[in-house]
């Protein structure tokens, strides 16, 4: 039996308050959408619900048409992730398996990691112009374009980690048995990436899924993601409290399950290869 | 065939970089440009931009609301990857114990990183509410009066910087603990029987080891926190007055409130270049490390 140090004990208290804190907030949503309206506002505030009502969820269904916002986020998330794959994966495996001219392999790693840095503000205004003159603004091919670009940098860098430590031996006998390059990526790297491919396009889809800034500038009648409806709940004068935690509890289970499911790969993801969780 | 091989690293690298081009470069370009015009989107008497030259950067040189914007975003980044930074150490070396249930700690404490920063700022400000919020009915069993919180002028920076330490702290645990955990423990033995204190072991042989992961996790957090701009659309609207008005918020309103497209593109101009100064500073130190290492 490990003897238990005194300050052992003081660790444990520090992580079971930081986790109660963490925690509460996640308790305090949930709760707050089942609770009967009139335990919403009170003072002193109601902690545990008397009863259990399922009234806000049917409104945001009824009354806030929640299922079409729905509908443009997994719309938006899925094909923008799909094209930010499409497109990023060869990048990433160019990057590390050619040499490029004057061995800018490096700095152009770099220059995609650094459009990333940029503020999405920046990048928005022009782009709002832009749409508006092409009337790419409120429609589905503007939103998923800005989603693919937001995650492209993202999606290089992490393939570009995991090409760099996967060895090159199976796509070189492959190319030695007469493969073109072209097919030995499609034949022999693809299958060997799936992971990598996973826990990327899981990373995409978690911060797709939450975006909120392109979002609310790009959009304005027709295709509002769920964050943005999220946003609508709150304002100056309206505090519209049991839609949206309603809404909120239900936008956080795909979150929830992505985040369970690429745990370790998050860490590694977030801190852009460097640090494995 | 050779001739087609030659072509392959082009038929990869190049469908991605012209989306590239187009849709980050371009607009980027076209942002350059109207930064020196007056161009108002809904002015019903100014159909067309007006070219100003550099007249939107004098305007700005001396624009209180943008330097105060650039000042209340340095505080808090200077509040909140501080904070962060010390109570995820101090989690993190707590964790570093092997405490029974340690990966469901880890779970746990990732889950902040599945909610929408727009719903975090939402779930805030219902708790921060004077009157029915639960952080003062808390705060009343410790003796402490109630806060006015995120609705007053003094408090709703600190408030906002709170949300964000909810919500990265755990984030900032995990990463620094995996960088314990890659530390071999050899050394640390050794200087501990060669009788180093613990301070000791942590000031000279943890820290620097650490080095590495402390610069990410620091220049993650600080390029974040000069972009925060979810929470506050739902926590504070950048209120009261402009207490919270960080930067992005600060152009946010001149582009799509005022609807003064060249004075934003101007201001997003000069941040974008605070921004690419702070990342070549810490690309450098970065690539020093690389050298020493």
């Amino acid at each position: 039996m490990k003897k238990i140090k005194s300050s052992d004990v003081v660790a444990y208290i520090l992580v079971i308050v930081a986790v109660g804190i963490t925690i509460f907030p996640f308790y305090l949503l949930v709760t707050t959408s089942i609770k009967p309206a009139s335990e919403q506002f009170s003072s002193p505030p109601v902690l545990i619900p008397s009863s259990v009502t399922l009234g806000a969820y049917v409104n945001v269904f009824e009354k806030w048409s929640f299922q079409s916002y729905l509908v443009n986020s997994i719309v938006v998330t899925i094909f923008s992730v799909a094209f930010s794959l499409a497109l990023g994966v060869p990048m990433a495996y160019a990057l590390t398996r050619f040499r490029f001219p004057r061995n800018m392999n490096d700095s152009l790693a770099f220059f995609i990691l650094s459009l990333r840095m940029i503020p999405p503000i920046v990048g928005i205004i022009p782009i709002f112009i832009i749409f508006r003159y092409v009337e790419l603004n409120d429609t589905f091919q503007g939103l998923i374009l800005a989603y693919t670009v937001f995650n492209l940098p993202f999606t290089v860098w992490i393939m570009r980690g995991f090409f760099i430590d996967l060895p090159r031996d199976f796509e070189e006998a492959g190319m030695i048995d007469g493969c073109s390059h072209l097919r030995a990526f499609a034949q022999v790297v693809l299958p060997l990436s799936i992971p990598g491919i996973v826990s990327t396009a899981s990373l995409c889809i978690l911060q797709s899924w939450n975006e909120f800034i392109f979002a609310v500038f790009l959009t304005s009648l027709y295709r509002k993601t769920v964050p943005v409806l999220l946003s609508s709940f709150i304002g100056d004068q309206q505090y519209l409290w049991g839609e949206l935690t309603a809404t909120a509890s239900l936008a956080i289970i795909p979150a929830l399950i992505l985040l369970l499911l690429v745990q370790r790969e998050l860490v590694k993801g977030m801190t852009f290869g460097a640090i494995k969780g | 065939m050779a001739v087609l091989e030659k072509y392959t690293k082009w038929l990869f690298f190049a469908p991605g970089f012209v989306v590239f081009l187009v849709v980050i470069i371009a607009p980027l370009v076209f942002s350059y440009v109207i930064m020196f015009f007056r161009w108002n989107l809904f002015d019903p008497f100014q159909k067309n931009p007006v070219f100003v030259g550099l007249g939107n950067f004098v305007e700005l040189s001396t624009d209180l609301q943008f330097w105060g914007a650039w000042y209340r975003t340095v505080l808090f980044a200077a509040v909140v990857v501080p904070t962060e930074f010390v109570l995820g150490f101090v989690l993190a070396l707590s964790l570093k114990r092997d405490l029974r249930g340690e990966r469901v700690i880890k779970t746990l404490l990732l889950l902040p990183l599945a909610m929408a920063p727009i719903t975090v700022g939402a779930l805030w400000r219902v708790m921060y509410s004077p009157m029915f919020g639960v952080i003062n009915y808390f705060l009343g069993f410790l003796g402490i009066p109630p806060q006015a919180w995120a609705a007053s002028t003094q408090q709703a920076l600190i408030s906002t910087a709170i949300v964000d330490i909810w919500q990265w702290t755990p984030f900032v645990t995990v990463v620094l603990l995996a960088g314990l955990v890659s530390i071999p423990s050899e050394p640390l033995e050794a200087a501990i029987v060669d009788g180093a204190s613990s301070a000791q072991v942590f000031r000279h042989l943890v820290l620097p080891m650490m080095r590495n992961v402390i610069l990410i996790i620091v220049i993650l957090r600080v390029m974040d926190a000069i972009k925060v701009y979810d929470i506050l659309y739902t926590l504070t609207y950048g209120g009261p007055g402009n207490a919270t008005t960080f930067i992005t918020y600060r152009i946010s309103l001149d582009a799509f409130k005022s609807w003064h497209i060249g004075l934003a593109s101007a201001e997003s101009f000069v941040s974008a270049m605070i921004v690419a100064a702070l990342t070549l500073v810490f690309i450098r130190l970065i690539s020093e490390r690389r050298v020493a290492g």
